[in-house]
């Protein structure tokens, strides 16, 4: 792969992360107005307000505000929580990686299972696999999470039955079963949703492949059905969805917030919620900012990943 | 001299499209149950009854009530109102604002193009509802101020719907006859670009109905968006958490009906898709 | 409607009878009474209506048709690949004697690839741009003969050097989209012909190519052809391709096969009116001088729905009488030679229903000067990326067009030729106002020379037609706005006399005035066009610049678009500048010609000067690769070497000496050659001299050699 489309693509999402960041200050920071206003409630006095607002340096102009605070952020110094007192940093990183424990077996689940769907029910369009796919794919994205886990937890975690406890986690330090056993209707709610976007993606894009012109040539060479569908149809159906899994992270980051409230789960989601609730800045500066890094981060690797695949775009 | 000319393929093409006569169909049950469900309440949605606290459905109470006793389905009716409503409204402002810079952008070209996308990318590189919370951090919490989170969080995709529209229409043959015959700036805006850019947005628009619902429904649930005493779904998920093991019609009405009113803007804008692109018909 | 082919496509569960007697008997493929239904959303389309079709081994024929004719459908039902929404209701397709249609899916995969290979039309999206070319060749060894990865990579090698691929090695490793079309379709035509197939179907192979790449194609497919002795059947609309490859055709119209025979009897005697008018329709270099109008069809192809009683053409047919309404036709006629018109004998003497105005007079040479004098005309474009300004990097500048200079006089028509890339659409676009420019253009005297000078009275007077019938009308408007719109712009009608004005105009274009109501994706191509055409003439313009106008459309179409382009001008005046690649077509309609070539103006003379030389070597070459509908001339090859050169580095000096056949030597590549006038109205731009020039021989010669041999 040429440096040049490495170093452009590196530097778009740079700019867009400076971008992201100017958004999430300008929006926490200068749009309230007075932000001291915001955290101490209408009713501070005005001695109060001043010394909040030059504990904060809120008295600079805005220009200064961010250049320190970006300064902050780039060197590690997240600030302290409003709320809690606690450094930012270690809170939100601990929390990071709990959300981790969620995210990444609900990717591998999905792509494990949808993929293979999708492209299963491309083939055989208007089959009964096919429709059923349709149908209940459909629903699962017309579904809010939160409505999702509400009903997971309603059917399978009643204190009665005993089978999955109703929020909550445990660390896997003490006993991984009992752990796994917390993340499992988490981890369900989130591939939901996920499964059906992709599968439905999947599917979309091998109707395409198989309809296209190269793949008619393929047929008529006489190419034994497995060398068709794998090596010419399912190669090019899988680069655009590569993108759709990148684009689905975000929809992870949306679910994430979600879902980690439906079952108390402490992940970087609820610390998010729980600090937009309690108008802790500088727990939702650094929260949001992390968010968008992990967006822009898996987006980057999709386009690379999609770059190394496809050969055309390697020579742009 | 532009008439919708989509009015006419409309009708007989809806017969080819179970699914978009499906959604015509719920969408229209959908909006009947907004317009008078309020009226078609037994009760008052705020009127605690409470010696039938978390019943299940029961004479009377005909879906059930909830831990204080306010019967379900007269919330649920009551409800329509800031959930519908709450879609349409937040998805017109997106498509609005998403349809003004888009086809300014896609139109100027050049720097000024360049400049707006990267913000717009930018903005998408939040994730939708991370960007909406973000925006009720600034705005306060409230129905208002979701309607407007969601409104913004929609507009860089409908922007970018818009410009791609614009590009594409702008390289047709027609735009380059008006231009040669000299016709001016606002002409071609209005009459030759606009009405074939619209129908790109209605479609867009209409899918993306659904997410605001649904988008919406999430914000009340995590108590950002409407508020007590409202009978928003989502914040009757919310508020009725504590109590669904004990009776789970609390959550499970609300639920649905938030599933019910998505599926019905989905069959719809899917249905809308299908009969305006000319690609289907192919 | 192309299906995915992956699913057992439709068969039938009953083995095929034996095979018939007659010609038929020992064939290679012989199609027999096929039926072939589409089912759509408005019932049954009957797309093949009793097609029957034989081709013997080692020999070519040639399966002729418009769009719409079925022709497709009828190879693609030869290797069972039909839409899903297909159904063979009736018929055999029998090959090496086995039954086609009942064959089950296993021995159809040894079939295909192995005995009958097959050529695309779009050599662009035929192959699978995430492969190497050389891996989409090599497949075919290894899956079908088991080859190891090694003599896979040699056979390919040996192919691409038989299908005259340039450096075949490195060849291997490219990708589609690094090569261009014409590399394409030999690597496509390869892979039909490497495992030594008893048949190969071709369809529209060239249709999509540069004339100059068709011809070398063309002479590619003839050449393996005869060196294998495989059998071909080569599908195409093109008349003059299939005289020059194919020893027997057959016509198909609407589903049904109306003539058949050897080539060159059906050129020279048709007798099926649908075969006359097509071969009629077509311009004949040899029958240039008299600048006919061409006879043009009349009505448009049957609905498929309900395919006609009768005679499919009755409609459309100037020989029709009530018995063509009620017998059913079949091909009828002793000999190799058949036609399916129940009145052929009778009307073979009868001769086809000319034009009125047969003949048109040349325009005077107004005493006035010139209509459009273009003086010295530029435009180059400019693609400078964020980077580049900001590294102060000069920007790539293409020079689409570099000083072009010509006038059009009143009243005449003026054809510009030039193959893709040549940048004929960009100045057509630069004297409408589209593209900026430099240099001038002078209307009547009155000289612009920027965009931004051209005023009304210019606008009013200059205009354009585009080529794609779909892309020129707004989908949103009426026909009856899209028309009355330019009225009002000029201000040349109040609101109350448009309606009347457009009425006026639709029947001048030939349409019913009550199409004013209706929206453009309800009329067909040719219709639209027409609504273009009215669209430019309703403000009575003095120059009408028509970019490639009839490149879309059928050979019928197009006829009568070209005949209604001469009726405007008689009745108006106006002058054209009818830009087009096909210069056959050209030279058939204009009074004078101006070849293109990377931006720059080769040669440019009367029409009637391109029937003997002297020729600019690029114009010799162009006309060499025009496909003659005549068996009985073969065209002198002249081959260009090398590809386009890109128009982001132009050669120095004479822009075609990288291809020329004549080149000169070092001068060629050091001094561009100005245009001279070397014969009275004829300018070449060449270093050679206009008598050297002169003595080249002629294009076109009688033939005597038998086509397709096996």
């Amino acid at each position: 792969m040429s440096l040049r489309y490495l170093t452009r693509r590196l530097g778009l999402a740079l700019v867009t992360l400076f971008v992201v960041s100017v958004v999430v200050f300008g929006v926490t920071q200068v749009l309230p107005g007075n932000a001291a206003v915001m955290i101490l409630g209408e009713f501070a006095t005005e001695e109060q307000l001043s010394h909040l607002e030059r504990q904060l340096g809120l008295d600079r102009p805005t220009y200064a505000q961010y250049a320190g605070w970006l300064g902050g952020i780039l060197s590690g110094q997240w600030g302290i929580s409003l709320r809690t007192g606690q450094p930012v940093s270690s809170l939100v990183l601990q929390a990071l990686g709990r959300s981790l424990l969620l995210a990444l077996p609900t990717l591998l689940v999905v792509s494990l299972v949808a993929i293979p769907l999708g492209a299963a029910a491309a083939l055989r369009r208007g089959s009964r696999l096919d429709l059923s796919l349709g149908v209940i794919s459909y629903l699962g994205v017309s579904v809010p999470e939160f409505v999702t886990g509400t009903i997971f937890l309603v059917l399978l975690a009643r204190p009665e039955l005993g089978w999955f406890p109703a929020g909550g986690y445990q660390p896997f330090t003490h006993d991984a079963l009992e752990a796994m056993r917390y993340l499992v209707l988490p981890v369900a709610t989130l591939a939901v949703v996920l499964m059906a976007h992709i599968s439905r993606q999947t599917r979309s894009e091998m109707v395409d492949v198989l309809q296209t012109e190269y793949v008619r040539t393929a047929v008529i060479k006489g190419l034994p059905r497995r060398v068709i569908l794998i090596k010419h149809a399912l190669r090019n159906a899988l680069l655009p969805t590569i993108t759709v899994i990148a684009l689905d992270v975000g929809y992870l980051i949306g679910g994430i917030l979600v879902v980690e409230e439906v079952f108390a789960y402490p992940g970087l989601g609820r610390l998010l919620v729980f600090a937009i609730q309690n108008r802790d800045l500088p727990l939702i500066q650094a929260g949001a900012l992390l968010m968008a890094t992990v967006y822009a981060a898996a987006n980057l690797a999709a386009d690379l990943l999609y770059a190394y695949l496809n050969p055309r775009i390697l020579y742009v | 001299m532009c008439r919708p000319v989509w009015v006419r393929r409309f009708v007989s093409r809806l017969r080819h499209s179970p699914q978009g006569a499906l959604g015509v169909l719920l969408v229209a049950l959908v909006l009947t149950a907004t317009a008078v469900g309020p009226a078609l309440a037994p009760h008052n949605p705020e009127t605690f009854h409470p010696q039938h606290r978390l019943q299940g459905p029961m004479q009377g109470f005909w879906l059930g009530t909830d831990q204080f006793g306010r019967d379900l389905l007269s919330r649920i009716l009551w409800g329509t109102r800031p959930t519908v409503l709450f879609g349409v409204a937040a998805t017109l402002l997106g498509t609005l604002l998403g349809t003004v810079v888009g086809v300014l952008s896609g139109y100027a070209g050049g720097w000024l193009d360049d400049l707006i996308m990267r913000v717009m990318d930018g903005m998408l590189a939040v994730p939708g509802l991370l960007f909406a919370l973000l925006i009720i951090t600034a705005l306060g919490t409230g129905t208002l101020s979701a309607l407007v989170a969601v409104g913004m969080a929609f507009t860089p995709g409908m922007a970018r719907v818009a410009r791609s529209a614009t590009l594409a229409v702008r390289t047709q043959d027609y735009v380059k006859a008006a231009v040669a015959r000299g016709e001016r700036i606002t002409y071609l805006v209005f009459r030759e670009i606009l009405p074939n850019v619209l129908a790109a947005m209605v479609v867009e628009g209409s899918i993306r109905i659904a997410f605001a619902v649904m988008l919406g429904a999430s914000l009340s649930f995590l108590g950002v968006g409407a508020q007590p005493p409202s009978s928003d779904w989502g914040l009757m998920v919310s508020e009725g958490r504590a109590y669904m093991f004990r009776n789970p019609w609390v959550v499970v009405w609300p639920g649905l009906s938030i599933a019910v009113v998505s599926i019905a803007f989905n069959l719809f804008g899917d249905g809308l898709r299908d009969i305006l692109n000319p690609r289907v018909t192919g | 409607m192309r299906a995915m082919g992956i699913r057992p496509t439709h068969t039938r569960a009953t083995p095929a009878a034996s095979i018939d007697a007659g010609d038929a008997q020992g064939s290679l493929l012989h199609i027999r009474d096929l039926h072939v239904d589409y089912i759509t959303a408005h019932g049954p389309l009957h797309a093949v209506r009793g097609v029957t079709l034989h081709i013997h081994r080692g020999e070519v024929v040639g399966l002729v048709g418009e769009s719409g004719s079925g022709k497709s459908t009828v190879a693609y039902a030869v290797v069972r690949y039909l839409s899903p929404n297909a159904r063979v209701v009736r018929g055999a397709i029998l090959f090496e004697g086995m039954d086609m249609l009942g064959l089950p899916e296993a021995d159809l995969h040894r079939l295909r690839g192995r005995r009958i290979g097959m050529v695309y039309q779009d050599p662009n999206t035929s192959l699978n741009p995430a492969l190497p070319l050389g891996e989409q060749v090599a497949e075919m060894f290894r899956y079908h003969l088991a080859a190891s990865r090694e003599a896979a990579v040699r056979a390919t090698i040996e192919l691409f050097e038989r299908v005259n691929l340039p450096d075949p090695v490195f060849m291997m490793r490219k990708f589609p989209h690094e090569v261009s079309g014409g590399e394409k379709q030999r690597v496509l035509i390869a892979i039909a012909f490497s495992l030594g197939p008893s048949l190969v179907i071709l369809d529209e192979p060239t249709t999509a190519l540069d004339a100059t790449t068709a011809a070398e194609i063309l002479e590619l497919i003839r050449e393996l052809q005869a060196e294998t002795g495989i059998a071909a059947l080569y599908i195409t609309h093109d008349l003059g391709i299939v005289a020059q490859v194919a020893r027997r055709l057959a016509v198909i119209y609407a589903g049904e096969i109306v003539e058949e025979g050897p080539a060159d009897t059906v050129f020279t005697g048709p007798r099926h009116p649908y075969t006359r008018m097509l071969v009629a329709s077509v311009p004949n270099p040899y029958r240039t001088g008299e600048r006919r109008r061409l006879p043009a069809f009349a009505g448009a192809p049957p609905n498929l729905h309900l395919p006609p009683a009768g005679c499919v053409f009755r409609f459309r047919c100037p020989f029709a009488q009530e018995v063509c309404a009620v017998e059913a036709t079949a091909l009828r006629g002793d000999g190799p030679h058949r036609d399916a018109c129940i009145r052929s004998d009778k009307i073979l003497s009868e001769p086809l229903p000319q034009p009125v105005c047969s003949v048109r007079a040349m325009p005077q040479r107004a005493q006035e000067g010139a209509l459009l004098e273009v003086s010295d005309l530029t435009v180059h474009y400019r693609r400078s990326s964020f980077l580049d300004q900001v590294l102060h990097r000069p920007a790539e500048t293409v020079f689409a067009v570099d000083g072009v200079t010509f006038a059009v006089q009143r009243g005449e028509t003026l054809g510009l030729v030039g193959e893709s890339g040549c940048g004929k659409s960009s100045l057509a676009r630069a004297l409408v106002g589209l593209e900026p420019f430099t240099g001038s253009v002078a209307l009547a005297g009155r000289l612009i020379t920027r965009v931004q000078e051209m005023g009304t009275d210019y606008r009013q007077a200059v205009q354009i037609i585009f080529q794609h019938p779909d892309s020129s009308l707004n989908p949103r408007q009426t026909v009856g706005a899209i028309i009355g719109r330019p009225l009002r712009l000029y201000d040349l009608a109040s609101r109350a006399s448009v309606a009347h004005r457009v009425a006026e105009m639709l029947e001048r274009v030939n349409l019913p005035p009550a199409y004013a109501g209706r929206y453009p994706h309800q009329l067909s191509g040719g219709e639209k066009q027409r609504v273009a055409i009215a669209r430019a003439f309703v403000v009575r313009p003095r120059l009408v610049i028509c970019d490639e106008i009839t490149s879309g459309l059928d050979v019928s179409v197009q006829a009568s678009i070209v005949n209604l382009l001469a009726d405007l001008q008689d009745a108006e005046g106006t002058a054209y500048l009818f830009i087009s690649h096909d210069l056959n077509l050209v030279r058939h309609i204009a009074d004078r010609v101006a070849v293109m070539y990377l931006g720059r103006i080769v040669e440019l003379c009367r029409a009637t000067d391109l029937l003997q030389p002297p020729y600019h070597p690029y114009t010799e070459a162009l006309l060499s690769a025009v496909p003659v509908p005549d068996p009985g001339l073969r065209a002198r090859r002249v081959r260009l070497s090398g590809a386009l050169p890109s128009a982001k580095n132009p050669p120095a000096g004479c822009r075609f000496h990288t291809r020329c056949p004549r080149k000169l030597g070092p001068i060629c590549e050091v001094q561009v050659p100005p245009l001279v006038e070397v014969r009275p109205g004829h300018w070449i731009a060449c270093h050679i001299g206009a008598d050297t020039l002169a003595q080249a021989p002629p294009i076109w010669e009688p033939v005597h050699e038998e086509l397709g041999s096996g």
